[in-house]
Parts: structure tokens; C-alpha cells; sequence
């Protein structure tokens, strides 16, 4: 194996897991994620970047994301839960990540267990509102319900970000 | 319907709003940052769960990349049936035949190395032959430059440093030498270039004080 494809792949392997991270974080799917962390690892190879660092690639994931957030229509914007293109921003520590570990000790700290359930299924399964209802055997009126108080209460126990 | 329920609505059944009226309803400063605490609470959940295994997104890399050196001899996803045909069509079975066993035997070439193994690498000597030290000929012993260390402890990594440049190392961070890393070490390479080399990793900062590496 050649000295570049060494650096190659010690760079995929020390980062890959911080970049899959970002990319998800953004665009909500595990295999968009692992195509745009991909690309940046084949733009390294094809451009010869040398002194690539981790905070260089970290940006190159969420450039690549940002593009296609702003591709995409309102549509796809809605279904995929895109952030609005005025939240988002282009500085190096963005979205900041302790805003998403407070989040995540909301849900597991301030929410009923059965909201908890309501939210896991909606945003870490996917699940539409009716299949919620199914599955928990709720009325979806319920599921709406939960879902609004969880998304009051994460805004209520985040002033720093409103 | 209040606030909330009419973001969640429209996020759930997109069908029954028209573009303008979804823009409309995202143009409110408050249906806006209720949309915005949704989108995060969705980043913030799945980032929570995300957790790729790396080797095998990197066998997926290379066989995408064709990587010098680690070619794999046939297209990922290339049917047995697609080779006997690109070989010659009236020996397609003995083709088939050959075909996977030297894919077989290629890919077994490639495949990482085992979990916590250290993996020396020779360099051919004089003569061209692979330099495995022998005891018979002290001549064709040839020093080992590059050692991988595959899920290692920075500890071990570090300790062949310093036997490799002379170079004492002085932890400041407690957590550091239990870290486990993948990490090639070349030491035909320069101290500071393989300094360079281990920052590239998040969770510690080496520098090279005089003869000291410090590792914080």
C-alpha cells in the first residue's frame, strides 16, 4: 500500500465516526451521511490535499451538506425535518453539539415515559403519526399531543437558544 | 388548532397545504422556531444513535476508490455469470471456475488485519528478497520501519517511539495512554512528522518539548 493511501486511510478511520456524526445531524439519514463522508475522503484523493486536519474535514461534511439543504425545496425540506436555510450558518462549530447532548438529557429527563416513546418512534424510527398510534395503541390526537408538549418543554429548558 | 399542531400537521401530511401556504406558515417568526426546535430535536435524537461501523465503510471506500496498490482483481458486484462471459463464452464454467478462485484468493489479500495485531513490514533487501531477519546472516537483517497498530493503546505506540527516536514521553492527561487507536508508525519518517501525524487524532495533543514528547 502506497504512503498517501496509509494517510488515506488512518484519516478515514480517526474521523469517520465525527463526520458520519455531523452528516446525520444534518440531514437526517444514514446512508446521505455515509455518501457525503465518502465524498470527501474520494476529493481528498482526486485534489492530493495534503495537511488535511480534522477540523478541515469536519467543514468539508457540513459544506457538502449545506448544499444540499439549500437544493432542496420546501418539500423535501419538511420530510426530511431540513433546518431552515436563515438557522443555518457557516461557522466552524455549527450546529453546536451541546445543544444537541442538552437536548437528548431533556427527552430522557423531563419527559413523561410514554412521551419519550412518542418521540422515539417519530424521530429515531421514522414512524409517521398513524403508525405511532398503532403501535402504542393511542389515537393520533394523543401522538400530536405529546409531540407538542416535548417540543415545549425542549424549547422552555433551552433559553440560551431561544 | 394551535401553533404546534398546525407545524406538526404540516410536517406530517405536506399534502394537504399548498407551497404558499406552507411558506406562509414558516414565515411567522413563532411557527418558525417551532419548526427550528423540531428539526433539532430530529438532529439531536438521530445523532444520538448514530453509530457506523467504520470497517466496514472503509472496505466500501476502497473497493468504490480503487485505491493504489490495494486494486481488488474484479468489480465489486460483478456477477460469476458476467465474468464467464467476459472470459470466453465456451469455457464459462472453467472460467467461472477460475474466475472466483483468484477473486477469492485476491480478496483474501486485502482483508484487514485482526483486531490488536501488530504487523511489521519489511522491506526487500539487496538482493530483492523479502527481508525477514534471519540468524544465520546478520548482514540481511534490515531495521523494521513501519509497524501498524491496529486498535492499540497509545501507550504501546508511544513506548516505540521513544525506542524508535530516543525520545522520552511525559504524560500530562491521565486518560491518554488507555486511548486505542489505529495508527501506522513509520520511523523513517521524522519525529515531528509522526508527532504530526498522531494530532491528527482528537482526543490528545502531542508536542515535542526539546528531547521531551509531551502528551496532554
Amino acid at each position: 500500500m502506497t504512503r498517501r493511501n496509509d494517510d488515506i486511510e488512518l484519516l478515514f478511520k480517526a474521523n469517520y465516526t465525527r463526520m458520519h456524526r455531523l452528516a446525520v445531524a444534518l440531514l437526517h439519514d444514514s446512508n446521505e451521511a455515509s455518501d457525503v463522508v465518502h465524498e470527501v475522503f474520494s476529493a481528498l484523493i482526486r485534489e492530493d490535499v495534503t495537511g488535511t486536519t480534522p477540523g478541515y474535514l469536519l467543514a468539508a461534511v457540513r459544506n457538502r451538506c449545506m448544499n444540499i439543504i439549500r437544493k432542496a425545496d420546501t418539500r423535501r425540506r419538511l420530510k426530511e425535518l431540513y433546518l431552515l436555510p436563515g438557522v443555518i450558518d457557516n461557522s466552524d462549530d455549527w450546529p453546536p453539539e451541546e445543544i444537541f447532548t442538552h437536548i437528548n438529557e431533556i427527552i430522557s429527563e423531563k419527559l413523561t415515559t410514554q412521551c419519550r416513546r412518542v418521540v422515539k418512534l417519530r424521530f429515531s424510527s421514522g414512524l409517521k403519526y398513524s403508525e405511532i398510534s398503532a403501535r402504542l395503541g393511542i389515537s393520533e390526537v394523543t401522538v400530536y399531543r405529546h409531540l407538542s408538549n416535548a417540543i415545549e418543554i425542549i424549547r422552555k429548558n433551552l433559553p440560551f437558544y431561544e | 388548532m394551535n401553533k404546534y399542531d398546525l407545524v406538526l400537521d404540516i410536517i406530517e401530511h405536506p399534502d394537504k397545504y399548498s407551497d404558499e401556504a406552507i411558506a406562509d406558515i414558516l414565515s411567522n417568526e413563532e411557527t418558525a422556531r417551532i419548526y427550528e426546535a423540531i428539526a433539532l430535536t430530529a438532529s439531536s435524537v438521530k445523532s444520538n444513535d448514530d453509530n457506523p461501523d467504520v470497517r466496514k465503510e472503509w472496505i466500501r471506500f476502497k473497493k468504490q476508490n480503487y485505491l493504489i496498490g490495494i486494486r481488488l482483481p474484479f468489480k465489486s458486484g460483478i456477477r460469476a455469470a458476467s465474468l464467464g462471459f467476459l472470459i470466453v463464452s465456451s469455457l464459462a464454467a472453467l472460467a467461472l471456475g477460475i474466475g472466483v478462485s483468484i477473486g477469492v484468493i485476491g480478496n483474501k489479500s486485502h482483508d484487514m488485519p485482526k483486531r490488536n495485531e501488530i504487523k511489521k513490514e519489511y522491506p526487500p533487501n539487496a538482493l530483492g528478497q523479502d527481508a525477514e531477519p534471519t540468524a544465520l546472516n546478520d548482514s540481511t537483517m534490515v531495521k523494521t520501519t513501519s509497524i501498524l497498530y491496529e486498535n492499540a493503546y497509545l501507550r504501546e505506540i508511544l513506548d516505540e517511539v521513544y525506542k524508535a527516536y530516543n525520545s522520552p514521553v511525559k504524560y500530562e492527561n491521565g486518560n491518554a495512554p488507555k486511548l486505542r487507536l489505529y495508527f501506522r508508525l513509520d520511523t523513517s519518517a521524522s519525529l515531528q512528522e509522526t508527532i504530526d501525524r498522531l494530532n491528527m487524532f482528537d482526543s490528545f495533543d502531542i508536542s515535542l518539548e526539546g528531547d521531551t514528547i509531551r502528551v496532554k
